[in-house]
């Protein structure tokens, strides 16, 4: 009976022992691979997870709700830390971030907001409203306050796409001179963008300015400007800070866009999962991330 | 009899399970507007008019040039993460021109009274705290409805009779980031206006 008892003694010990020496692994969980600027906010996320001293390993839930929750099974049964989260759906998402969440996992969302108040540990988000109210400033400044305007959105039904346009609109219709002659989807997509425009051109051959979700569409728009020898008369801005508009702003053929920092979410996201394994609890809820107005003003600096 | 009563029943059944709203309020609670205004009047009261941090405008612009780091962190706020932050600044000047909203001083800085849509005044105040919100649209209407007061309302009412060479005093936001360095000038977004 004795040596039971102290054979038991060890085994638990050993078993403690494991536990203390093994490291919590963090698992980067990102929308879709396919897109250069995820791309960035993923290998960011587990490149400062591994600074920080903890394994980390990134999943592609390549666009699609159903292969994001096969993720979230896979990494809760393999015994995965911590999540840090781009999510696909903005309500369909909530409900893989309830699962780790009953299992004790805290979730950390970067960049794409879920429509939850309590479901996240955390959201680290791009202010994309403040960022749009100052493209919204800037485009009123280079319209003069008065002209016809198209916008190309983003996807239909996803949170940035509202926060940017909402940002956007604050400002520019307090401004009765300008006339919004059509808004249409772009998907964030450049192709898309560059047949939307292509026929918002058509149907109002008035167009002096357009305002794109992000900056895939900025440069959609632009060409399809440009191809119809329309650039001197239509003023694009975008937005995200994609290095290829930047350069066109200093070029002067592209106005102006909004810089995110998808790095610094990572980073953000990364050090949260970090500072809740050594106990701490409590988050904020959303974490706005500035965004910087790039023109051609300012553009140096980036 | 029996019929005109079971009628009566079903008028008020019917009045009972149905909820009247006016539609205005409806629209408003869908659009995610909300009744700011005490909000609105302590974060202009305390949060700035009568905030310790208020500093001259020629103090501030010779602290962020001296040492950005401690002036951001002495007298600098900024909700969330950035590289900028926003201050409280106060001052007496002349006014040098006044062009599309845009109130020219003669010590080269100006105040901005058309578009205030910022974040400069609500965070400047140090009245907000992000987690009292639980989501980014309810921060931003509260924004939205601190700006709409000061760019529709109160801005306006005080900018009344003021002319090209009038001295005036003026309270208000500005926001400073290490790109703008050496800063010579400060942009104001204008809580208060006297003549």
């Amino acid at each position: 009976m004795k040596y039971i008892f102290l054979f038991l003694g060890l085994f638990l010990a050993g078993c403690s022992s494991k536990e203390s020496t093994e490291k919590p692994k963090i698992a980067v969980v990102i929308s879709t691979l396919n897109n250069p600027w995820f791309v960035v906010l993923g290998e960011s996320a587990v490149q400062q997870a591994e600074k920080l001293g903890y394994e980390a390993k990134l999943f592609d839930s390549q666009n699609n709700p159903a292969v994001e929750s096969d993720h979230f099974e896979n990494l809760i049964s393999s015994g995965f830390d911590a999540i840090l989260f781009n999510p696909t759906d903005a309500d369909g998402s909530n409900a893989n971030i309830l699962k780790a969440k009953e299992a004790g996992i805290p979730v950390f969302c970067m960049d794409r907001e879920v429509n939850s108040n309590d479901a996240a540990t955390s959201q680290i988000l791009s202010d994309n409203y403040t960022g749009c109210v100052a493209i919204g400033v800037e485009f009123v400044k280079q319209l003069h306050g008065k002209g016809n305007y198209v916008e190309i959105l983003g996807l239909a039904g996803d949170n940035n796409t509202y926060a940017r346009s909402n940002g956007f609109h604050t400002v520019v219709d307090k401004f009765k001179g300008l006339k919004l002659l059509g808004q249409q989807n772009g998907d964030f997509d450049r192709n898309k963008a560059m047949e939307v425009m292509e026929s918002m051109m058509q149907a109002n051959p008035s167009i002096q300015g357009v305002f794109c979700g992000n900056d895939a569409m900025a440069l959609g728009a632009f060409q399809a400007i440009q191809s119809a020898g329309k650039s001197e008369q239509i003023k694009v801005f975008g937005f995200d800070g994609a290095d290829e508009v930047v350069q066109k702003i200093k070029e002067g053929k592209i106005v102006a866009t909004g810089m995110q920092y998808p790095k610094v979410m990572a980073k953000t996201a990364a050090t949260f999962a970090v500072e809740f394994f050594k106990g701490r609890k409590s988050f904020p809820q959303h974490i706005p991330v500035g965004v910087n107005l790039v023109n051609a003003k300012t553009a140096k600096h980036f | 009899m029996k019929k005109g009563i079971g009628i009566l029943v079903l008028l008020v059944l019917g009045y009972q399970s149905v909820y009247f709203e006016k539609l205005s309020t409806r629209t408003q609670q869908a659009s995610g507007v909300q009744d700011f205004g005490k909000r609105v009047e302590a974060i202009l009261v305390q949060g700035v008019l009568n905030n310790p941090v208020l500093t001259e405008d020629q103090q501030l612009i010779k602290e962020l040039n001296n040492n950005l780091t401690n002036t951001q962190k002495k007298l600098g706020n900024r909700l969330g993460i950035g590289e900028s932050a926003y201050y409280l600044v106060k001052g007496k000047a002349r006014i040098s021109s006044i062009r599309d909203g845009y109130v020219l001083l003669d010590n080269g800085s100006g105040l901005d009274t058309q578009f205030i849509f910022g974040n400069e005044v609500r965070d400047a105040s140090r009245m907000i705290h992000l987690e009292d919100f639980k989501s980014q649209k309810d921060l931003n209407a509260l924004t939205e409805a601190l700006n709409k007061h000061l760019r529709e309302t109160k801005i306006p009412a005080e900018m009344k009779g003021i002319q090209v060479g009038d001295e005036i005093s003026y309270v208000g936001a500005c926001e400073v980031a290490p790109s703008d360095l050496p800063v010579t000038s400060l942009t104001i977004y204008p809580v208060e206006i006297k003549h």
